[in-house]
């Protein structure tokens, strides 16, 4: 069954090429910024240099 | 005179207690939170408002400010299950204890996902933050910096009568062990109890295994839970989070149709909640 999708939320499209652990990752982060908006903030270039680390 | 105990009660017992036991002495998750065993879904926060008080020359007079509670709660969301099923030819067959090396394997798996969903939401719901110098625990130079700047954060409180604690992960002993060694505090046994390698500088060091904590989203590791917690440690003040087990672990053992044996499943509910007034004493490490 198709996800639903929030009217706020961004989807991105997956880039060709983009590895599973990749786009893993990118889930993360999506639903990390939901779950806890403060620290995500403050963690996001940490967040950011790890899925630059992800092939 | 009848024996009024089945075979399958004795071996509920026994695996109750088992586990039990195993969850309160080897989870380091029951050392440093609040443990909460009642059968509440949801637990409200012990805290109220901070009481200010004055200081003045004699006069006699003062204005009461209102006293309010916290609107917080911790709810029990989440659920640990493990189940396997044990057929009769091997029940019988076996030339050892079979039901106890699946009780066995069962209670280590149930304490170490219990164990690794408190400490990753202790991680990540504290607020208080330090980064280590480059190397983390690693490198042995940095521990005893790290561990000063743990107790600098939340020293001056009150609760940090509860004692000091640093959960780390196995591949971090590297730099710990000589840092002990080489200012001479002993480790030796205790390594064995609670993964707890004795305390350096007052701070209690709990060993978890390398992969405990993990970036995760509503996997079947974290539960309803997102962390990112990898190269992330946590340390801080004991006691200031609680952890809520309803009623332990609850067992099934029953036969399955279209199956000999006995299928069996353990099954623990799970809430955490750092509470906000105390988010700053759980300190969010972060390794360079």
């Amino acid at each position: 069954m198709a996800k639903d999708i929030e009217n706020d939320e961004v989807v991105e499209a997956p880039k060709k090429g983009e590895s599973a652990a990749r786009l893993a990752f990118k889930r993360i982060i999506e639903a990390y910024k939901k779950s806890n908006p403060v620290k995500s903030e403050l963690k996001k270039a940490e967040l950011e240099a790890k899925l630059a680390k992800i092939a | 005179m009848a024996n009024t105990l089945s075979t399958k009660t004795l071996r509920d017992k026994y695996r109750a207690a088992q586990v039990q036991q195993a969850l309160r002495n080897a989870v380091v998750a029951e050392k440093v939170c609040i443990v909460d065993r009642s059968d509440l879904k949801t637990i409200s926060s012990p805290y109220l408002t901070a009481i200010s008080s004055v200081v003045q020359a004699v006069v006699g007079t003062y204005s009461p400010a209102a006293f309010t509670t916290t609107d917080d709660t911790l709810t029990v969301a989440d659920e640990v299950i493990a189940a396997t099923h044990v057929f009769d030819f091997e029940q019988s067959l076996a030339n050892f204890d079979l039901f106890f090396t699946a009780n066995k394997g069962m209670t280590n798996s149930v304490v170490t996902a219990v164990d690794k969903w408190v400490v990753n939401n202790l991680c990540e719901d504290g607020t208080g933050a330090y980064t280590t110098p480059s190397g983390g625990f690693t490198t042995s130079a940095n521990v005893v910096t790290i561990l000063a700047n743990i107790i600098s954060k939340v020293s001056g409180y009150a609760d940090a009568m509860n004692g000091l604690y640093v959960i780390i992960e196995n591949t971090d002993l590297v730099g710990i062990i000589p840092a002990q060694a080489g200012v001479g505090f002993s480790y030796s046994d205790a390594a064995l109890n609670n993964g707890f390698v004795t305390s350096m500088l007052g701070v209690d060091i709990y060993v978890v295994r390398s992969g405990t904590f993990v970036d995760e989203t509503a996997s079947t590791v974290s539960g309803s839970k997102t962390w990112t917690n990898l190269n992330h440690r946590v340390g801080g003040i004991k006691q200031v989070a609680t952890y809520a087990a309803p009623r332990g672990l609850r067992f099934e053992e029953k036969g399955v149709t279209g199956k000999t044996g006995m299928e069996i499943a353990t099954i623990a509910y799970l809430g955490f909640k750092q509470w906000t007034p105390t988010a700053a004493l759980t300190i969010d490490i972060t390794l360079a």
